[in-house]
């Protein structure tokens, strides 16, 4: 049994990127590395930044999240209530087992659209 | 019996280091998929740490594990500042209620994390050093 891997250690020194891609009407936010205090501002900072330029249809895909902290789940909290309010959402994708438990044992599965696929979350937002 | 003595400096690179290595350490006695929610539990006592503890001053975060045929308990020790008395025992896993959009907090999952998590959690401050005690029981223990 390998007790460390080489390869996680690496991931988790890459710390947080995000990369957005808009195409119109949906602005999507690819996550990368670790979401937790540390670098949760950021993130808030970019859907902030989406919000203001007036998209309210996002969606953010996990493929390549390795880490989600409650400080990370709190970001999309803190812009839930207002996208909806103005008829948008914010649609989570793509998620890693270990991202979506923090999701699960929250119990956010109830409160927000959360697909495998980043074009079901596109799909919805179509429908 | 085993027992492991880890310490990393109070920062959230450290912690993501130590979540690893707990994590690979629990797997010896729990499964996988237990092994990975107890590193949620874990990762988010030393970001609790990190947050507020060391938030003015740096340190170190100790973390001993030990495991019998019963238990896995953790120890979570620190020398910043301690958590007002009250704060860090009232918050239950059920304070809030997230199947509605009215009053969601944007913070304070942690604890809920935590407490959902592991069986048992006890904090308390003594000579300058705070210790957060996290146990969990053991249904088949390899050890």
């Amino acid at each position: 049994m390998q007790l460390f891997d080489p390869q996680s250690v690496e991931t988790v020194m890459s710390k947080f990127s995000i990369e957005q891609k808009n195409n119109g009407s949906t602005e999507v936010f690819y996550l990368k590395g670790f979401l937790d205090a540390h670098t949760a501002p950021e993130l808030e900072s970019a859907i902030a930044g989406a919000i203001a330029a007036g998209q309210h249809r996002l969606v953010v895909n996990f493929n390549d999240l390795e880490y989600i902290s409650s400080a990370g789940l709190g970001v999309f909290m803190v812009f839930i209530e207002e996208v909806r309010a103005t008829g948008g959402d914010i649609k989570l994708t793509a998620m890693k087992q270990k991202v979506y438990t923090v999701f699960d044992l929250l119990g956010f599965p109830m409160l927000f659209d959360i697909t495998e696929k980043e074009e079901e979350a596109l799909a919805k937002f179509s429908a | 019996m085993a027992f492991i003595h880890l310490s990393g400096a109070g920062d959230f690179n450290h912690v993501r280091l130590l979540g690893i290595a707990f994590r690979a350490v629990a797997e010896t006695v729990v499964p996988s998929s237990e092994a990975a929610q107890l590193e949620i539990a874990i990762i988010e006592a030393c970001n609790n740490i990190v947050e507020h503890a060391y938030s003015q001053q740096t340190g170190i975060i100790t973390m001993d594990i030990q495991t019998t045929s019963e238990k896995l308990i953790v120890h979570l020790r620190d020398t910043g500042s301690p958590v007002p008395s009250g704060l860090q025992i009232s918050a239950s896993p059920r304070d809030f209620d997230i199947s509605g959009l009215d009053d969601l907090p944007e913070g304070g999952f942690g604890l809920f994390l935590m407490d959902t998590i592991i069986d048992e959690r006890r904090y308390w401050s003594e000579n300058g050093i705070n210790t957060l005690t996290l146990t969990k029981k053991l249904q088949n223990s390899s050890l």
